[in-house]
C-alpha cells in the first residue's frame, strides 16, 4: 500500500483496529464473567490486562507504519478547530502571506522567463556571437570589409550570418508605422528556428530577381494583419520598396532585438552598416578554438594592412540573450525588494502566531505535561502555520495573477520591448517556487512560537496563576521581531529613496535643453541599409529638398516659435557620427557624434547658443562648408583657443567644416549618460541617412493641440509619406528614462507597503505585549508610576528594539547599497540624506503605531488588574 | 494463578504466533487463549503485545487477515499463515531448536563443571 492509499483508507484501518480489539475485550470479559467475576469487576481486570486501549492502538498504528498518519490527522483536526475558532486571526494571517506569496511569485514568474529560462535555440552550445574590437579605434559591431575576411572559414563555422537592426516604415496598407527590423539572410537558419505560418528566408532570397521576402513577428501579425493566415504572399510596402511577406513566425521567437518585428534579407556591400555576427559552430569545434583561429586571421590582415587593421581583435563567444545590464540588475533589485516584503510578512505572522501561542500557553503546557513530547508540539506548531501558509499559498496565486496583471500593463505601457516577456506565465515552475516559498513561510512563521515553546517551563507555568503571564524569554522575541521588521523595511525604503532621488536629479538636472512646449514627429526617409530609396527621394539633394518644403510649410502654422528638422532626435536611443578623426573621452580617435539640423533647431530645442552663430538658409551646398560645436568639443579640442574660425579635420585629407558656433552641451543618446562630444552639421551641406528624420517644433501653446495641424502639412507636401511617432519632448524623455522610472514606482509601492506592514505589526506586539505586562504595569502604578511614566516604559519597549534594528540594517545596507550604485544618477549610494530620512521615517511610524495602545494601557485600572491574578 | 510466569525472549513471540496460527485460521482472542493453554499458562501474552505483533506480522506478509463470524456469530479478524509464514516458521524453529540445544548443553556443562 502506498503512504496516499492508507492515508485515504485510514477510516477504514481505524474502524477495523477498532472493531478487532472490542472484539478482543469482549470476549476476555464474557469469560471472566463465566468464571464466576461480576461485570465491573471482569471490565476492570481485562482494563488492566490490556494495558490501555489507546496505548494499544498506537503500537498496532506504529507496526504498520500508520501513526504518522493518525498523529498528522490530529494535528489537522487540531489545526482546522483552532482557525474554526478564530476566523478573524486566520483571515488575516492568510490575507498577510497571500500578499507576501503572492507578490514574489509574480515577480519570480517574470524573473524566471527574462533571466532564468534557458536559450529557446536547439543546440544552443554550438551558437556563437562574433565580435570585433580594436585597441587604436572604436568600432560598434563589425565593418562589412572585416566581416569578407573571415566569413568563409567553412572549418571553424558551419554557418554564419551578418545582421543589422533597421528602422523601416510599414505604409500602404493602413496608417504607416515604423517597425525595427532585422536585416539577414541566413540568421534564423543559424539559429535553428522555424516559421509558424509560411517560411523563414533562405539563400534563394538572394538570387538575382528573387522579389524581397519578409518574415513578421507574430505581435505585427496580430496587430497590423489581424492574424490573417491568408498574409503570406500578399504584397506589401517597406521604406518605399516592394516586399512579400513569406512567413510569420511563432509568438515566442525574439531575435535578437526583443522589439524586432520582421526580418528581410540582408545585401552586403562594402559600405553596408555596422554589422552584428552570430554563427553556428562546425561540430567538433569549440569557441575557444573557433577564438584562436579567428586570432591568426586578425594577426594576418593586421600584417598585411597595418594601416586598417592594427590593434584588431576578433572574439568569438558563446551566445546569450541576456538583456541589458541595467535591465538586468532591476530586476534583480525588485526581487530582492519583494523578498524583504515576504520577511516582513513572516516577521507580521510570526508575531500574531507568537502572541496566540502565548495565549494558549496553559493549554500547550497541559499537554506538555501529559506527555506529548516537545517534538510532537513543535510538529502541531508547524502543521499550523504550514496550513496557513497553503491557504495563503492558493490565496496567493489570485493575488499574483492581479500582480502580473497590473506589472505586465505597466511593462506594456513602457516605450521599449521587454525581452521574453511573452514567455511570462503561471507555470509549473512558477508554482514550484512558489510551493517552496509556502514551505519556508511556514518554517520562518513558526519559529517565534516554537522558541517560546521550547523554552516553557513547565512547572512555572502551570503555577501561574489564572491571567496570562507573559512567559519567559517572549518579550525577547517579540523585541526581535520589532527589530526585524524594521530593519528590513529601512532596506526597502533605503532603497527606493536612492531610486527616487536619483530619479529626481535625474529629471531637474539641466540637460541642455528645455523640453516643455516641444513637439517632435517623425517623417522618415529610406532605412539604415538603404539611406536612398528608389523613386521620389533617391537622391541626398531630393531629400533635403523635402523637408525643405515641409518646414516652410510648418513655419506658416500660427503658435509656431520655431521648427527644425534633425536627422536624429536626442534620446532616440541610437547615435549618428561622422568620421571626423577627432580623439574621443577615451582617447581613442574614432567617429564623432554628429546630427545634421536646420536652422532654428537649437531655438526649437531650448539649447542656448554660446558663441558664433546659429546655422542659416544660406548654409547650403556650394556655400563654404560650416559646423557649429558642443562645449566638450571645443574644450577639447581648442582648450586655451577660440574655437570659432577654427576647421574640423576629417578622415580624409580634405579640410573639414570651418566652426561658426558653440552651443551648450546636450543630452544625446540617452539622459543619464553624459554628454560627450558633437558637432552639428547644416543640413542642406550634408545629410545622414534619414530613416529617423525629425520635426521638432516649439509652440506657444499646448503642443500636442497642434499635432493634428502638422501632420496635415506634412501630407501636403507628399501624402503618401510616413508621419511616426508624434510626441511631445516631455513624452520622449520620460519613455527615455522608462527603466529609473519603473524602478521608482515599484520601489515606492513596495516600500509604501513595507510601512503599513511595520505600522501594523509595531501596533500589534505592542497592543500585545502591554496587555502581557498589564500586571507589571499595575504594580508599578500601585507604586507611585504616573501615566507618562506607564507610556514611557511601553514606548520604551518598542521603540529600543526598533532602533537596535535600524542600526543594524543601515550598516547592512552600507555594504549592499553599493550594487545598487550602477543605477543611481548623481547621488552616492551611501547618501546620508536618504539614509537619515529612512530611518526617521521608520522612527516616526514606530512612535505613532506604538502611541496608542501604549495609552490604552495607561487607562487601564491598575488595582483591578492586579485583583484579576 | 500462582504459577510461574516467563517474559519471552525476543522474537519468540512471532515464532509462537506462527505456530498456533499453523493450526488453522484464528483471531487474535483465540491465539491468546491458546498460547496460554498450551504453555499451561506459563506464556500469557497480554493484549498490547499481541495486537502490535499481529499487525506487524501482517504488514510482512507472514499472516493474511480477513475477516468472518465466530461459532457465537460474532464478526471477527481471522489470521491465517500464507506461504512466505510457513517457511519463516519452518526456518524460525529450526533455529529455535538449535539456539535452545545450545543453550541447554552450555547450561548442562556449565552445571557439571561447578
Amino acid at each position: 500500500m502506498n503512504w496516499w492509499q492508507r492515508l485515504l483508507r485510514r477510516e477504514d484501518q481505524e474502524d477495523h483496529l477498532d472493531l478487532e480489539l472490542r472484539f478482543h475485550t469482549d470476549e476476555r470479559v464474557a469469560d471472566l464473567r463465566r468464571s464466576g467475576f461480576s461485570e465491573e469487576e471482569a471490565r476492570r481486570r481485562v482494563r488492566i490486562e490490556f494495558g490501555g486501549l489507546e496505548q494499544v492502538k498506537d503500537d498496532c498504528r506504529d507496526a504498520r507504519g500508520a501513526r504518522w498518519i493518525e498523529h498528522l490527522h490530529q494535528d489537522l483536526r487540531y489545526t482546522a478547530r483552532m482557525m474554526g475558532k478564530s476566523p478573524a486571526f486566520t483571515s488575516v494571517v492568510v490575507a498577510l502571506l497571500a500578499l507576501g506569496i503572492g507578490a514574489n511569485t509574480a515577480v519570480f514568474s517574470i524573473v524566471d522567463a527574462v533571466l532564468l529560462k534557458a536559450s529557446p535555440y536547439p543546440s544552443a552550445h554550438s551558437l556563437v556571437r562574433v565580435e570585433e574590437s580594436s585597441t587604436s579605434r572604436k568600432l560598434f559591431g563589425v565593418p562589412a570589409k572585416h566581416y569578407q575576411r573571415w566569413a568563409d572559414r567553412s572549418d571553424v563555422f558551419e554557418k554564419i550570418a551578418p545582421y543589422i537592426r533597421d528602422t523601416v516604415t510599414l505604409a500602404g496598407d493602413g496608417e504607416p508605422e515604423q517597425v525595427i527590423a532585422v536585416r539577414s539572410l541566413q540568421l534564423l537558419p543559424v539559429l535553428g528556428v522555424a516559421a509558424r505560418l509560411g517560411r523563414t528566408l533562405s539563400t534563394s532570397d538572394d538570387e538575382v530577381g528573387a522579389p524581397n521576402a519578409a518574415v513578421l513577428s507574430d505581435r505585427l501579425w496580430r496587430r497590423r494583419y489581424h492574424g490573417d493566415p491568408s498574409v503570406i504572399g500578399r504584397a506589401i510596402t517597406i521604406s518605399g520598396d516592394a516586399y512579400v511577406i513569406a512567413g510569420v513566425m511563432p509568438p515566442d521567437f525574439e531575435f535578437h532585438y526583443s522589439e524586432a518585428e520582421m526580418w528581410t534579407p540582408l545585401r552586403l556591400t562594402p559600405t553596408s552598416p555596422w554589422l552584428q555576427v552570430a554563427a553556428r559552430l562546425r561540430s567538433g569545434v569549440s569557441a575557444t578554438q573557433a577564438q584562436s583561429a579567428l586570432e591568426s586571421v586578425a594577426h594576418q590582415m593586421a600584417q598585411e594592412e597595418p594601416k586598417e587593421y592594427a590593434g584588431l581583435k576578433i572574439d568569438v563567444k558563446p551566445w546569450r540573450d541576456t538583456p541589458e545590464q541595467k535591465y538586468k540588475s532591476t530586476l534583480v533589485f525588485v526581487s530582492v525588494a519583494v523578498g524583504l516584503i515576504m520577511l516582513i510578512v513572516c516577521a507580521n505572522v510570526g508575531s500574531l502566531l507568537l502572541s496566540r501561542a502565548i495565549q494558549r500557553q496553559k493549554e500547550i503546557t497541559i499537554r506538555a505535561s501529559l506527555g506529548a513530547g516537545l517534538w510532537r508540539i513543535v510538529r502541531q506548531l508547524l502543521c499550523e502555520s504550514l496550513v496557513l501558509a497553503l491557504l495563503g499559498s492558493l490565496a496567493g496565486i489570485l493575488v499574483a495573477r492581479s500582480v502580473l496583471e497590473v506589472l505586465t500593463k505597466q511593462l506594456a505601457g513602457l516605450p521599449i520591448v521587454l525581452p521574453h516577456l511573452k514567455r511570462v506565465a503561471l507555470d509549473e515552475r512558477v508554482l514550484g517556487f512558489s510551493i517552496v516559498l509556502c514551505l519556508v513561510a511556514a518554517v520562518l512563521c513558526s519559529l517565534a512560537p516554537i522558541l517560546l515553546a521550547t523554552r516553557t517551563d513547565l512547572q512555572a507555568a502551570l503555577r501561574g496563576g489564572q491571567a496570562v503571564a507573559a512567559p519567559r524569554g517572549s518579550s525577547r522575541l517579540f523585541s526581535t521581531l520589532i527589530a526585524l521588521e524594521a530593519g528590513f523595511a529601512f532596506l526597502l525604503l533605503v532603497g527606493s529613496g536612492l531610486m527616487i532621488r536619483s530619479l529626481v536629479r535625474l529629471q531637474q538636472e539641466d540637460h541642455g535643453f528645455r523640453p516643455d512646449h516641444v513637439l517632435t514627429l517623425r517623417v522618415p526617409v529610406g532605412t539604415l541599409t538603404q539611406p536612398r530609396p528608389s523613386g521620389k527621394y533617391d537622391t541626398r539633394p531630393r531629400q533635403m529638398a523635402y523637408y525643405r518644403e515641409i518646414l516652410e510649410r510648418v513655419k506658416t502654422v500660427p503658435g509656431i516659435k520655431a521648427a527644425a528638422v534633425v536627422n536624429n532626435l536626442p534620446l532616440s536611443g541610437i547615435n549618428s557620427s561622422l568620421s571626423f578623426n577627432l580623439p574621443g573621452p577615451d582617447g581613442k580617435s574614432g567617429p564623432t557624434s554628429a546630427r545634421t539640423i536646420s536652422p532654428q533647431y537649437f531655438a526649437a530645442m531650448g539649447i542656448s547658443l554660446i558663441a558664433g552663430r546659429d546655422f542659416a538658409d544660406s548654409d547650403q551646398a556650394g556655400a563654404p562648408d560650416v559646423a557649429i560645436i558642443n562645449e566638450y568639443l571645443a574644450r577639447q579640442l581648442f582648450p586655451n583657443r577660440n574655437p570659432l574660425g577654427e576647421k574640423l579635420t576629417t578622415e580624409s585629407s580634405a579640410p573639414g567644416p570651418m566652426i561658426v558656433g558653440v552651443v551648450k552641451d546636450s543630452s544625446q543618446m540617452s539622459y543619464e549618460s553624459p554628454a560627450g562630444p558633437e558637432v552639428y552639421i547644416p543640413y542642406q551641406q550634408f545629410m545622414f541617412a534619414t530613416f529617423m528624420s525629425t520635426i521638432v517644433v516649439r509652440t506657444e501653446g499646448e503642443p500636442t493641440a497642434l499635432a493634428a495641424t502638422l501632420r496635415k502639412q506634412v501630407w501636403a507636401v507628399d501624402p503618401n509619406q510616413p508621419v511616426v511617432q508624434v510626441q511631445t519632448m516631455d513624452e520622449v524623455i520620460a519613455n527615455s528614462i522608462w527603466r529609473p522610472r519603473f524602478s521608482a514606482w515599484i520601489f515606492s509601492v513596495l516600500s509604501a507597503l513595507s510601512l503599513i506592514l511595520t505600522a501594523a505589526g509595531v501596533y500589534g506586539i505592542v497592543a500585545n505585549t502591554s496587555v502581557l505586562r498589564a500586571h507589571e504595569l499595575g504594580i508599578r502604578v500601585a507604586l507611585g508610576a504616573t501615566a507618562s511614566d506607564v507610556l514611557a516604559v511601553i514606548l520604551r519597549g518598542a521603540l529600543i528594539p526598533l532602533v537596535f534594528g535600524l542600526g543594524l540594517s543601515a550598516l547592512a545596507a552600507l555594504a549592499l547599497s553599493r550594487f545598487l550604485a550602477n543605477l543611481l544618477y548623481g547621488i552616492s549610494s551611501s547618501d546620508p540624506m536618504t539614509y537619515v530620512g529612512a530611518g526617521a521615517l521608520l522612527l516616526g511610524i514606530g512612535v505613532a503605531a506604538s502611541v496608542r495602545p501604549a495609552w490604552l494601557a495607561t487607562k487601564r485600572d491598575p488595582l483591578r488588574t492586579l485583583r484579576a491574578d | 494463578m500462582g504459577s510461574e510466569k516467563s517474559d519471552l525472549p525476543q522474537g519468540t513471540l512471532d515464532l509462537l504466533i506462527l505456530k498456533t496460527v499453523a493450526l488453522g485460521p484464528v483471531h487474535g482472542y483465540a491465539i491468546a487463549q491458546r498460547l496460554q493453554q498450551i504453555s499451561r499458562d506459563v506464556v500469557q501474552v497480554p493484549g498490547g503485545s499481541l495486537y502490535p505483533a499481529l499487525h506487524r506480522l501482517e504488514i510482512r506478509n507472514l499472516l493474511a487477515a480477513e475477516w468472518g463470524q465466530t461459532e457465537t456469530g460474532r464478526e471477527a479478524k481471522f489470521y491465517r499463515l500464507t506461504r512466505s509464514g510457513r517457511m519463516h516458521l519452518q526456518t524460525g524453529s529450526a533455529s529455535w531448536k538449535r539456539l535452545s540445544e545450545a543453550v541447554g548443553l552450555i547450561l548442562e556443562t556449565a552445571k557439571g563443571g561447578a
